[in-house]
């Protein structure tokens, strides 16, 4: 698995929440990897868990099922809120998405040039200040 | 108050101490606390007095402050700029266009009105200073700076009189060599010619780093700290003022995992230690070297995570550090304090985001990109010694720019001030504007000139032709089939990535390597708003032009079922056509943004489009639409594995394409997709439509429609799209309604 930057530094939490974090990673990877395509309500689930426990990762993803009503009630708010959490801890493409959603005013946005380039100029210096392992 | 003055040691004892334990000292892998004598004697053997007009000897100080009453007072501003990265200018050198969003020039007006604020102020830079602009690398990599010449970025900070600075992870990436001679640090570590570098222009200020280590030598490749002797003003308990000396003593780190970015340049030739093992030795030398505050300048955040000397965020550890009293912080970008911060690092205990303090220290973080000016104002008491009134202290972030609210500036407090008091200059700016209106402070005039030839020479080279194009490459018509502007961007991806692969990753060296890219700009905002390169030279900005993004190339490795998926995704940017309709209908489905509309341009592929398919239903997957999917001729089998280069944003699952969830990924370059395209387009100079714009792999499934099918595009479009080979377009409406300058097309699916 190819985490981003503020993966594994981004679970800042106490000892045991980075414990569960990991635990909830390994659960939500290994259902990816597995033959059998698991319900999306139960990725959803899954990604909830880890979400909770602090993965900018899994954040992300659950926003995404949020944004698209898999697995989950669709819900603009839930997306925009989990895509804003892992952009706090520094997750790149969440960054990336909330750029594009203040330009074009997806998610019930209002079209926000100036919100949108600093999203994007957030996406930029996070890429480039923490290139992820070769 | 707290006392900041700490019992003063012995320095002749430190110097015996450190004889036993130097050379004992370069495991920065253990937990353990290691104080290191021999490294703090140096600290204390490192007071400047010459880096600005207004330093005093140490000797004067002594004596000016002795003779002090009890009870005077005085305050201190500490300001700082961080993660400039070379944006002395408000502009951005890909558009070639103003920006004044971020930029040097504009934090120095908030520097200036800060100084005529505080008769007492020292202004810092955290660090990341010079890199991160096309203006950065034309003066590391184009246009060499010469030996004689301080880096542009370096000639604003001087002229602004910056006193000390840190050094951020960014000031590696040119490499030791270059940052010896602009910084003029002749570095002594094994393999690196710093042979001049000291007599070099650069930084008129000294610059500190305590954490990095010469292999060779075991020593700071930088001042491991200074002092600075301030000249400030008091006043007197009888009301008058006088000018003594304050020393002020700084350490700075920057982050441990330096070592692995910038690998190609330090590995076997420096080490970095942490906080834990660094700080206490050297705010003790600092301390009984007679500094009466000491600053820690962090080129990092804060994090609570189990202490490693290698974590990348130190400052929440440093903060706890005893004896520091101002924590000037940077690298993660945010602003602190910022009570409605919801950012984790921000939120951990001993961390108050409203007030600016860790561990009781203040603390502040100014974003980057000059987009805030940090402002730590300490009131100081001499009894004796001076101590800080802690319920004075005031910490704020100063932008350059904020946003209009019922006539009122955010930035500023309701009565028009910042925290302390201070004008606010936005104060008058939001009268009569509309809310969300953007407001800017002025760019302070004297900036500019100073990085005139800098500034115009980076322009020249961004405007540079790099290669040439027989055509003109747009995004006018790419949805209905033109790849003028994305076959480039595919084929400088698939070349990086295979190169790579077959270098790095003998594993998939078998499998096909594709790409995929989108025209991202697609006509949201108008007639304008394509890409759109003229036939002739391409120059750098053009490039900018063909790949909008800050992304890095990613690559990821799929079955032939996973590659349906994703084309059947990127379908979803048509509506569904009803073929019997005599009305017109819309060939766009605007719910799907043109950046997600991937496509693949390779001879070696074919797929069609069918878009009499239905739309997928909410949360399910899209199917129906991507047909006779094949490679080299041949329907690709759904088990078949394919290497696809695309972006960092697709392939952690930006977009929400199936599969695609960083599961995927086999190569994380570090490199951007538009330094990439920069490259390939040198290497292969000549562009021409039939090498470069016109593997179209997928087409519309042919179907006769009843009535139109619609869509806006630049006006004036038509004789382009048949030099396209795009020949089943028609004139809808030479103007479409919308008042963004734009025509209404229609296409002809049974062609």
């Amino acid at each position: 698995m190819v985490f981003m930057r503020g993966d594994g530094a981004g679970a800042r939490v106490a000892l045991a929440a980075a414990v569960l974090v990991g635990m909830m990673a390994v659960t939500f990877a290994a259902t990816r990897r597995s033959a059998a395509t698991p319900e999306p309500a139960v990725v959803a689930h899954r990604l909830d868990m880890a979400a909770q426990a602090g993965s900018p990762q899994a954040m992300f993803l659950l926003a995404n099922a949020y944004r698209a009503g898999a697995g989950v009630p669709q819900s603009n708010a839930q997306a925009l809120a989990w895509y804003e959490r892992a952009a706090e801890r520094g997750h790149p493409s969440a960054m990336q998405t909330l750029a594009m959603a203040h330009l074009y005013g997806e998610l019930g946005l209002v079209p926000d040039e100036l919100e949108s380039r600093r999203y994007a100029m957030e996406a930029e210096h996070a890429l480039h200040d923490s290139p992820p392992p070769r | 108050m707290s006392s900041i003055n700490q019992p003063r040691v012995v320095l002749l004892l430190l110097l015996g101490l450190g004889g036993l334990v130097a050379g004992c000292d370069d495991d920065d892998t253990k937990g353990t606390p290691t104080p290191d004598l021999a490294m703090a004697i140096d600290a204390a053997s490192t007071v400047d007095g010459a880096a600005t007009s207004d330093l005093a000897t140490a000797g004067d100080m002594t004596s000016q402050t002795a003779s002090l009453p009890n009870g005077s007072t005085m305050s201190l501003a500490l300001l700082e700029s961080t993660d400039l990265h070379t944006n002395v200018r408000s502009y951005d050198y890909f558009k070639l266009a103003e920006d004044k969003t971020i930029g040097f020039e504009r934090t120095a007006t908030l520097i200036k009105q800060a100084r005529s604020e505080f008769a007492n102020a020292i202004l810092v830079d955290n660090g990341d200073a010079i890199q991160g602009t096309v203006l950065a690398d034309y003066q590391a990599l184009v246009s060499p700076v010469a030996c004689n010449q301080a880096l542009a970025m370096y000639k604003a900070m001087n002229a602004l009189g910056v006193e000390v600075s840190g050094i951020g992870n960014h000031e590696f990436n040119y490499g030791l060599k270059y940052l010896a001679q602009v910084t003029h640090t002749p570095f002594d570590v094994d393999g690196v010619d710093t042979t001049g570098s000291a007599s070099c222009a650069g930084p008129q200020f000294p610059q500190v780093l305590s954490n990095v280590f010469s292999m060779k030598t075991n020593q700071p490749i930088f001042k491991p700290s200074t002092i600075i002797n301030k000249t400030v003003t008091v006043s007197k308990p009888d009301g008058t003022t006088a000018q003594v000396t304050l020393k002020v003593g700084f350490l700075a780190f920057t982050p441990p995992p330096i070592l692995s970015w910038d690998k190609r340049w330090l590995d076997g030739k420096v080490y970095t230690k942490g906080v834990q093992e660094v700080a206490p030795p050297l705010v003790q030398a600092l301390r009984s070297q007679g500094a009466d505050l000491v600053v820690a300048i962090i080129h990092g955040g804060l994090d609570n995570t189990t202490y490693a000397a290698s974590l990348e965020n130190q400052a929440w550890y440093l903060a706890q550090v005893p004896g520091i009293d101002a924590l000037l912080m940077g690298h993660s970008h945010q602003v602190f304090p910022d009570a409605k911060s919801a950012v984790a690092q921000f939120n951990l205990p001993m961390v108050d985001k409203a007030a600016g303090t860790v561990a009781g220290v203040p603390a502040l973080m100014a974003n980057f990109w000059g987009q805030h000016l940090g402002v730590l104002a300490l009131n100081l008491t001499y009894n004796g010694a001076w101590s800080i009134d802690r319920t004075k202290t005031v910490v704020e972030e100063r932008p350059i720019s904020t946003t209009c609210t019922a006539g009122l500036p955010l930035a500023c407090d309701a009565a028009g001030k910042w925290h302390t008091g201070a004008a606010c200059p936005f104060a008058a700016l939001c009268t009569g504007k509309a809310d969300k209106t953007r407001v800017f402070v002025d760019a302070d005039p004297s900036i500019a000139p100073l990085i005139d030839p800098e500034h115009n020479g980076t322009i020249t080279y961004v405007k540079t032709p790099i290669g040439t194009t027989d055509f003109e490459m747009s995004t006018f018509f790419a949805e209905t089939g033109d790849v003028g502007a994305i076959q480039i961007v595919n084929q400088a991806q698939a070349d990086y990535v295979s190169t790579y692969v077959q270098q790095n990753l003998p594993q998939y060296a078998q499998l096909p390597v594709l790409s995929v890219s989108a025209p991202f700009k697609s006509g949201f905002q108008g007639g304008n708003d394509y890409t759109d390169v003229q036939a002739g030279g391409v120059a750098i900005n053009n490039a900018a032009d063909l790949y909008l993004y800050a992304n890095t190339i990613y690559a990821v490795k799929v079955t032939g079922a996973q590659l349906k998926d994703w084309l059947e995704t990127a379908a979803t940017r048509f509506a569904q056509i009803d073929p019997a309709k005599t009305a017109d209908q819309p060939l766009i489905n605007q719910v799907q943004p043109g950046y997600n509309f991937d496509v693949i341009t390779d001879s070696r592929i074919s797929y069609e489009i069918d878009i009499t398919q239905p739309l997928p239903a909410t949360g399910m997957k899209a199917s129906g639409r991507i047909k006779n999917l094949k490679f080299n001729g041949q329907l690709i089998d759904p088990a078949a594995e394919f290497v696809v280069a695309t972006n960092n944003y697709r392939a952690s699952g930006g977009g929400n394409f199936p599969g695609l969830d960083g599961t995927k990924t086999i190569y994380a370059s570090p490199d951007t997709s538009r330094d990439v395209l920069i490259a390939y387009i040198k290497k292969n100079a000549s562009i021409t439509r039939v090498k470069n714009g016109s593997d179209r792999s997928w087409h519309f499934t042919p179907v006769t429609t009843a009535g139109r099918v619609v869509f806006s595009s630049a006006q004036n479009g038509l004789a382009k799209a048949i030099a396209a080979g795009i020949t089943n377009l028609s004139l809808a409406m030479a103007d479409d309604g919308s008042g963004k300058v734009l025509s209404l097309y229609a296409v002809d699916l049974s062609k």
